[in-house]
């Protein structure tokens, strides 16, 4: 009989009562999507509800129940105030709040919220619970961010076994799939955040050699720009939730023609692609200074760079993907679509920390950590680019005789004083022995781990007394904040489902029927009176099925009325398109 | 305040010998190797998770000590014994260093023309590497005074270095 032999503490497969299953998700500005891999190591995306992307917008319903998806978003007609996109861009001020109906909510429910959603279509889809997963970042996130992040994966009922920085997570997708060896930059403009990462493919080692980015610069901004450009002083009627979406439509359309054009609630918007392209210039040219900078920092020429990965939605406009190759002089790789290639390297590595993998991922810190010392200026204890994890001690001793306390200021960031760094933590260091000054010998340990998070301890030295430590956090929120949420989840969870399932199944059912409405208002004409009498036979009977409340009649009747009207759809857009084309010449449509 | 080192010892951390000039390929694998067996993701389910963490961040510094010239040579000087903890190095006086030092920090400021940087950057990687082969050399011959008064040296020159670069 042969046996396995294993060294102590190592096991390469998890125990065999520990979950083995875990998905990973992308917890995006714009989208999110769940992903897991199978035995074979092929990462599958898992559509809900049809959709690939599902995007990232909470709408909170009178009640205050969360809608999630393109449902959401379909409420920004009618109710732009109670709907929410793009809350990745405060994950980074965790505890703030945002009055949505009768509630104030912060980031990080909102964010769970989104996962929690996911995380139940994803149940249904594959016919079994998840418990954990494997969460993206962006590889610029600060400590604050990625503790909102993890803190919100807990507060959906998700254990999150690990954050991994998206770039990284890119780079593992084509590590695997497209099998690329070598030093790849990896190019991420997504919509809220623009990082930039350096990384040396080895074998089975993804070692990450330089990480820089800009946490405010995204697809976003670009649009907000293109509003205050060109939408503001033109309609101010319009909400700017509403305007910014349409912006995002148009620059989507742009993709792919020189000119696109929306009707919206009887507004006219259009937007050239050499009007996008003006706005966009000055927010690559950030981005590209960001990879010169990376580049010089790692002493790596552009030469020596094997491929370049391109990720997020931003990279899909042919002018960014024009600006990174004449920047890289080499043509950029978007072989995984740069929407969902993050996606699959975390449900690969939630595979690689469930079933045991040779991969590695070696990564870095993106900021430099600090202490604020006399007179506000940061010492250094931690220095950006480190791999992690990373450890250091750092010995203090006391100024007073008798002195029993003291203050740490822990900050994040490159400046050189601590006003302008982002504040991290005050600690308070109790319980120190009464010395007379200078005696007393203090050492502090910081500790940051893989996922960028960091743990203090503290011991004195001379005497050897263990040292309390009382963490004062003067960001996010405070673990008595989050377990009071995650018991009020947990107790108000099970009713809560089945509510929001006929909450659901009511604001998608009025949606199909104020299209068909108000398509019948325009364009009744294109129909003949049978299918006219049908589509008016399925609108009663929605509306009776509105009236008793229930659930699956509600969606059968949608279903019905959404199968009726797809000839009539079809020949709208067709009788549309038609229209449009009449009169214009050929050419100007090549 | 003070920063005390968390690995004492960075060579015999990766079983190499404690040298100036090492293999830096060879580096590399062992640092591989290292973090395979002891990165906190092998050891996702165990008890050991903690500990892991400590263990990989002790290889993680070793690394980054061995692989920059620079600090490698200071830690070799300090693993010899040589680098007394309370003296500053930088406060050693050296009037030639001093001197060369104010030179070349006004040439630095005037040069203009990429071809006068790329003169100075070619000097400074001369000089470099003849006071890295004195340094190895007074290393082999238990010179203490002048091995500290070398890396002195050196550091200066690698600040201007990369002041050149920027």
């Amino acid at each position: 009989m042969l046996l396995q032999l294993v060294e102590p503490g190592q096991t390469p497969l998890p125990h065999p009562q520990e979950e083995d299953f875990a998905v990973g998700i992308d917890l995006g500005t714009t989208h999110s999507l769940l992903a897991f891999a199978a035995e074979n190591d092929i990462p599958h995306l898992i559509p809900l509800q049809g959709e690939r992307l599902i995007p990232s917008a909470v709408y909170y319903t009178e009640e205050g129940l969360p809608i999630v998806g393109k449902n959401a978003l379909s409420m920004l007609a009618q109710d732009p105030q109670n709907v929410v996109r793009s809350i990745k861009r405060f994950m980074d001020h965790g505890s703030q709040r945002f009055p949505l109906r009768n509630q104030e909510l912060t980031p990080v429910e909102i964010s769970a919220h989104i996962l929690a959603y996911l995380k139940s279509q994803a149940e249904i889809q594959l016919g079994r619970s998840i418990h954990q997963a494997v969460i993206t970042v962006p590889a610029y996130f600060d400590e604050a961010a990625r503790t909102a992040t993890r803190d919100a994966g807990r507060l959906a009922g998700l254990k999150v076994l690990r954050l991994v920085n998206e770039p990284t997570a890119a780079a593992l997708a084509y590590g695997l799939e497209k099998k690329a060896q070598g030093i790849y930059a990896v190019y991420d403009f997504g919509g809220g955040t623009f990082d930039l990462s350096l990384l040396k493919l080895q074998g089975e080692v993804f070692q990450v050699l330089a990480t820089r980015g800009d946490m405010n610069l995204g697809g976003d901004d670009i649009d907000q720009a293109i509003y205050q450009q060109y939408f503001y002083s033109l309609n101010q009627t319009i909400d700017s939730k509403q305007a910014l979406f349409v912006i995002k439509m148009l620059k989507e359309q742009l993709t792919l023609q020189e000119q696109a054009s929306l009707n919206i609630e009887g507004h006219s918007f259009t937007l050239t692609r050499q009007q996008l392209e003006e706005i966009a210039y000055s927010f690559i040219e950030r981005t590209l200074n960001h990879c010169q900078k990376a580049l010089e920092e790692a002493n790596i020429s552009k030469e020596n760079i094997h491929g370049i990965i391109l990720v997020g939605g931003v990279t899909r406009m042919p002018f960014v993907k024009k600006a990174v190759e004449n920047f890289f002089g080499k043509k950029p790789l978007d072989d995984i679509n740069p929407d969902e290639v993050v996606a699959y390297g975390a449900a690969l590595q939630a595979r690689a920390l469930t079933h045991g993998s040779r991969n590695l991922l070696l990564d870095v810190t993106p900021l430099s950590l600090g202490l604020e010392t006399f007179g506000g200026i940061v010492e250094k204890i931690i220095d950006r680019n480190s791999p992690l994890p990373v450890s250091k001690v750092q010995e203090f001793t006391t100024h007073e005789d008798g002195q029993t306390a003291m203050l740490l200021h822990i900050v994040q960031g490159e400046r050189e004083l601590a006003q302008d760094c982002r504040s991290l933590a005050r600690f308070e260091l109790h319980g120190i022995p009464p010395l007379p000054s200078g005696i007393a010998r203090i050492q502090v340990q910081f500790t940051m781990d893989v996922d960028g998070l960091l743990t203090v301890t503290a011991r004195e030295n001379t005497t050897g007394i263990s040292q309390h430590i009382e963490i004062k956090p003067s960001y996010g929120l405070s673990e008595c904040d989050l377990l009071d949420m995650i018991s009020n989840s947990l107790t108000h969870g099970q009713q809560d489902l089945e509510t929001r399932l006929l909450i659901e199944a009511k604001v998608e059912a009025e949606r199909i029927k104020k299209v068909t409405l108000s398509a019948l208002e325009k364009d009744a004409h294109l129909l003949d009176h049978l299918q006219n009498k049908l589509i008016q036979e399925a609108l009663a009977s929605l509306n009776e099925a509105l009236k008793t409340e229930g659930r699956l009649k509600i969606q059968e009747s949608t279903e019905k009325l959404a199968a009726i009207t797809h000839p009539f759809a079809v020949k709208r857009m067709t009788y549309h398109l038609n229209e449009a084309l009449k009169g214009q010449k050929v050419d100007t449509f090549k | 305040m003070s920063s005390t080192f968390f690995v004492p010892n960075a060579f015999e951390k990766f079983k190499i010998p404690t040298t100036l000039n090492i293999n830096l390929e060879d580096l590399e694998q062992r640092y591989f190797k290292a973090q395979q067996k002891h990165h906190p993701d092998r050891h996702r389910s165990s008890a050991s998770h903690q500990e892991s963490n400590l263990a990989a961040a002790a290889f993680n510094e070793a690394y980054q000590i061995l692989k920059d010239p620079l600090k490698r040579a200071a830690h070799l000087l300090k693993c010899l014994g040589w680098i007394d903890p309370v003296e500053n190095p930088e406060t050693q006086k050296d009037s030639s260093l001093l001197f060369l030092m104010m030179e070349l920090n006004e040439k630095i400021e005037k040069a203009t023309t990429i071809e006068e940087k790329q003169s100075l950057a070619s000097f400074l990687k001369q000089e470099i590497q003849k006071n890295w082969t004195d340094l190895e050399n007074s290393i082999k011959k238990n010179d203490r005074a002048n091995s500290l008064s070398l890396l002195n040296r050196l550091t200066y020159l690698s600040r201007l270095q990369q002041n050149l670069i920027k």
